[in-house]
């Protein structure tokens, strides 16, 4: 009998502990970042979009230029462009391997 | 509702999302005040959860209550940031407590907002467990078993840890009504 006054007491008292939350504006600040999130991450995602389509075209101008250069017999402003062709070739391997990296970095992160 | 609300949600509705703030703010705040103990932190902590629930809400599959899923994420993030400030917050109370009914029935004859000044009060020297478990199973009607699925719990811990904060709790509250009588009579 005693257990059962003393939890209803308990029972009675903490029916008085929710607290309320004491910021009026709680939902609209809330709400507000939901948004700015929300446009960051369409920004972003248009930005992505961008950087594969400059980045396809960059690899596909850099391929046409690798296949090109050691047909050219001609020097040019007097270098054989023979010579360039490997420091050329290294140059774009090393800059399509990064890049393509840093992309599939950047969209995996977004799509968490 | 809260179904009604996410499938708006997911469907390209945010402002959907307004309604469960609406719905859940207060407990969830009651929820991080129990740990925290601090009103900065407890909304700072309520706004993370807001966000990291609307990110999330697609992988919330509806196998439990939304508000299990929901203050599972405050408890987490509660957690968090009193470990992260562990110095702040003191964990409360070895010794065995004296229990008097009197003083319970004089608090529960006070005015509605006293009541809630001396409970509250009560309430954050209580430790983070002890504060979290009344909350959850008086204020928000949890079972054992829910309660256990919200903090990750053993079911028998958190009878024990319920016993212990029912006493804590009256013994905290009898010291601090004393205490303020003292101070003002």
């Amino acid at each position: 009998m005693r257990e059962t006054d003393s939890e209803q007491t308990i029972r009675e008292i903490m029916s008085k502990s929710r607290l309320e939350v004491p910021f009026p504006d709680f939902e609209d600040k809330i709400m507000g970042l939901i948004e700015k999130r929300h446009s960051k991450k369409v920004s972003i995602s248009r930005d992505i979009k961008l950087s594969w389509i400059f980045f396809i075209l960059g690899s596909t101008f850099g391929i046409i230029i690798t296949i090109l250069l050691p047909k050219i017999q001609q020097p040019v402003f007097g270098i054989n462009l023979d010579k360039l062709t490997m420091p050329f070739l290294i140059i774009f391997s090393f800059l399509l391997l990064s890049q393509i990296d840093s992309l599939i970095d950047f969209y995996k992160e977004q799509k968490k | 509702m809260d179904e009604n609300c996410i499938h708006r949600i997911l469907n390209g509705d945010p402002e959907a999302f307004r309604q469960l703030i609406a719905k859940y703010k207060d407990m969830a705040y009651s929820i991080a005040m129990s740990v925290v103990k601090d009103e900065f932190y407890a909304e700072e902590i309520i706004q993370g959860s807001f966000l990291i629930a609307y990110n999330k809400l697609a992988t919330f599959k509806g196998a439990s209550k939304f508000s299990t899923w929901f203050y599972k994420i405050v408890i987490n993030e509660s957690f968090k940031l009193a470990k992260k400030h562990k110095a702040e917050f003191v964990d409360f109370m070895d010794a065995p407590p004296e229990i008097s009914d009197e003083i319970d029935n004089a608090i529960l004859k006070l005015e509605v907002d006293d009541q809630k000044y001396f409970i509250n009060e009560a309430l954050k020297k209580l430790s983070a467990k002890e504060s979290l478990v009344l909350r959850l199973f008086y204020l928000d009607e949890d079972s054992i078993e829910e309660i256990a699925g919200i903090t990750g719990w053993s079911s028998s811990n958190i009878k024990v840890v319920l016993h212990r904060a029912r006493i804590n709790l009256r013994y905290v509250l009898s010291e601090i009504y004393k205490f303020d009588k003292k101070v003002l009579y």
